[in-house]
């Protein structure tokens, strides 16, 4: 186990590696001047000429990525145009509140996800199977700012049940607050206000993992249940809802777990259309805010920062689908 | 039903006929729309902002009412259809053939040419698409143009990965080999041989691949990374009125729900065709 996890240590940091240069390459070698891009057409030569100064533009393209790198390894992404702060120090900032989005998001798709699949899978061919199974493919093709817009529309706006954005209301505008923060301090008003919040943009950024994982429980399922330890065990006589659950789920959770691993880098790719639209003060609606004010440093940080996240999160899934299943081990 | 045209096992295949239906629609008013529309989508009319749509208010001239700055919202929307369709297809036909040849050379040659085209696609999924689309609509400059060119660039790992997989299988065939005994050049075998043969999937993969390019261009729109705002775009449209979606939510309506069912009418027809086109799939729900 120890030389599968430095082996897939190892294809991490690679793989980490190629992004830092096919980012880098992005910015330098395609066609338009970065520090142009930044500054808008309209911008005078010597602005430019002073922009590229400072961002180190003006050195020969090697140097320059042996600085970027140098600094990416320490976390270093330089300062953010903008605000003039360390993009480090803004991601760190913001990365509490995509964090608990994500995670949330994530519970919740893998909780009714799993539910949804197992149920369609035992009751298969039958109404509930056709309707959940539709509406899972309905989940995958809503656009992600469609079903924001959709609920707020609904929930906010017409039911008035529901805030519409934000991550709290200003009775508890507490920095660091959010669900964890509110409940460490035991201020349960924050805490409620909290939840109430996440909501519908848990909701929002959770559909499409949760049609994918339903989707992919109820085949793997259907597989599982055509098996002989199955047909085993209902030969024993046991429950339909033993075999179901106790025997058959749990050899079918495999692939579901990869492919929840993966869902993760939609959830990190989602978080920017999930946190623009209700305004939710985490990572990824500030890179929106950077890439509409063209804030290169900040781009590369939060996009390499995103990378770095999702790639953690892959290796995690796999060294579990390797502890869970020993045939992953022997095959690496 | 083996041996029967694609059309007669689609007639079986209720979500694929739905899905097919949906899309006649969304191609029909992208069809319909080069010759006419109620009103000019572009046209600015400031007496008449937030117009309530014909269902709502029987006097209104326009049937799905007007946006923030008295635009004809049914004739941006068909307007909309012809600029996704174009989207659609010119994301699919790059990406698709990009890819697809990248996939067959990897998937063909081997060695060390497949392992170093197969390592930079992994560096390219390794970042969510959407993100690296957002970079280079960043370097680039926000236009749908470059939308589009950073969704076809994100999108060639997918078709390269369906290619290669294809390739592997179908190489290893006795026709394959029988070719090359023949004396058939790589270049004839990977282009009269195989890529035939690889038509299945690449398919599937490009009926799916429609709705998404449709969807990530949308959504690349809807963050402020498209056309200026005169442009139809729906995902534009859906941005320009959210602002106002307390006093006029049906302004959102029509370009929320064209982009849903759209990339829904995909999504089923491509699961339909996978069911159908796939021998090892038919039978099994």
């Amino acid at each position: 186990m120890t030389a599968y996890i430095l082996r897939r240590l190892g294809a991490l940091l690679i793989s980490l590696w190629g992004v830092s240069l096919l980012l880098f390459m992005m910015t330098h070698l395609i066609p338009g001047n970065p520090a142009r891009a930044m500054l808008g057409e309209r911008a005078n030569a010597e602005a430019v000429a002073k922009l590229e100064r400072e961002l180190g533009l003006d050195r020969p393209l090697y140097e320059q990525y042996g600085r970027f790198l140098a600094n990416a390894v320490r976390l270093d992404f330089g300062r953010s145009i903008k605000t003039k702060r360390p993009v480090a120090q803004e991601l760190w900032a913001r990365f509490p509140a995509t964090l608990e989005l994500t995670m949330c998001a994530m519970v919740f798709a893998v909780v009714f996800g799993l539910l949804l699949g197992s149920l369609a899978a035992a009751r298969r061919g039958g109404a509930f199977d056709f309707i959940s199974m539709t509406a899972s493919l309905a989940g995958v093709s809503i656009p992600i700012y469609c079903l924001g817009l959709l609920l707020i529309l609904l929930f906010a706006n017409g039911l008035e049940w529901l805030p519409n954005g934000g991550r709290h209301s200003e009775a508890y505008a507490v920095a660091g607050a959010g669900l964890i923060g509110s409940l460490l301090k035991g201020d349960l008003g924050a805490f409620w206000d909290a939840a109430v919040h996440l909501i519908l943009p848990t909701v929002t950024l959770g559909a499409v993992p949760l049609a994918i994982i339903s989707r992919m429980t109820r085949s793997s399922l259907l597989e599982a249940l055509g098996q002989d330890y199955v047909r085993t065990a209902e030969a024993k006589g046991l429950r339909p809802s033993v075999v179901l659950f106790k025997h058959a789920l749990r050899n079918a959770l495999i692939p579901v777990l990869t492919i929840t691993g993966l869902e993760f880098g939609y959830l990190l790719g989602g978080a920017v259309m999930t946190e623009s639209i209700f305004s939710w003060p985490g990572v990824g609606r500030w890179l929106w805010l950077s890439v509409l004010a063209r804030d290169l440093p900040a781009i590369q940080g939060g996009v390499l920062f995103v990378a770095l996240l999702f790639m953690t999160i892959v290796l995690i899934m796999d060294l579990l689908y390797a502890a869970v299943d020993p045939r992953i081990r022997a095959a690496a | 039903m083996k041996g029967s045209p694609i059309w007669r096992r689609m007639l079986k295949h209720p979500l694929a006929l739905v899905g097919a239906a949906a899309l006649a629609l969304f191609v029909l008013a992208a069809l319909v729309s080069f010759v006419y529309t109620p009103h000019n989508p572009r046209e600015v009319d400031l007496d008449v902002q937030h117009q309530k749509p014909r269902l709502i208010d029987s006097d209104s001239r326009y049937w799905l009412g007007t946006d923030n700055v008295g635009r004809d919202i049914l004739s941006r929307t068909m307007a909309g259809a012809r600029i996704s369709l174009r989207v659609g297809i010119l994301v699919v036909v790059c990406a698709g053939l990009i890819g697809s040849l990248l996939g067959a050379v990897a998937g063909y040659a081997g060695g060390w040419i497949d392992n170093l085209l197969m390592r930079i696609l992994d560096i390219m999924m390794a970042l969510p698409g959407i993100l690296l689309a957002i970079v280079i609509v960043t370097i680039l400059g926000p236009s749908l143009q470059n939308a589009m060119i950073a969704v076809t660039i994100v999108s060639i790992p997918l078709y390269a990965r369906v290619m290669r997989a294809e390739t592997l299988r179908v190489k290893s065939q006795e026709f394959v080999e029988a070719a090359r005994a023949l004396g058939a050049s790589d270049f004839r075998i990977l282009v009269r041989a195989i890529l035939p043969n690889c038509a299945a999937p690449l398919i599937v993969q490009v009926t799916l691949g429609m709705g998404t390019a449709i969807l990530e261009t949308a959504g690349l729109s809807y963050l402020g990374l498209g056309d200026e705002p005169s442009v139809p775009e729906w995902g534009r449209m859906i941005a320009e009125e959210f602002k106002y979606i307390r006093e006029a939510w049906w302004t959102v309506i029509p370009p929320l729900a064209s982009i849903s069912l759209t990339t829904l009418g995909f999504n089923l027809l491509g699961d339909g065709l996978r069911d159908i086109l796939d021998p090892r799939l038919r039978g099994r729900s």
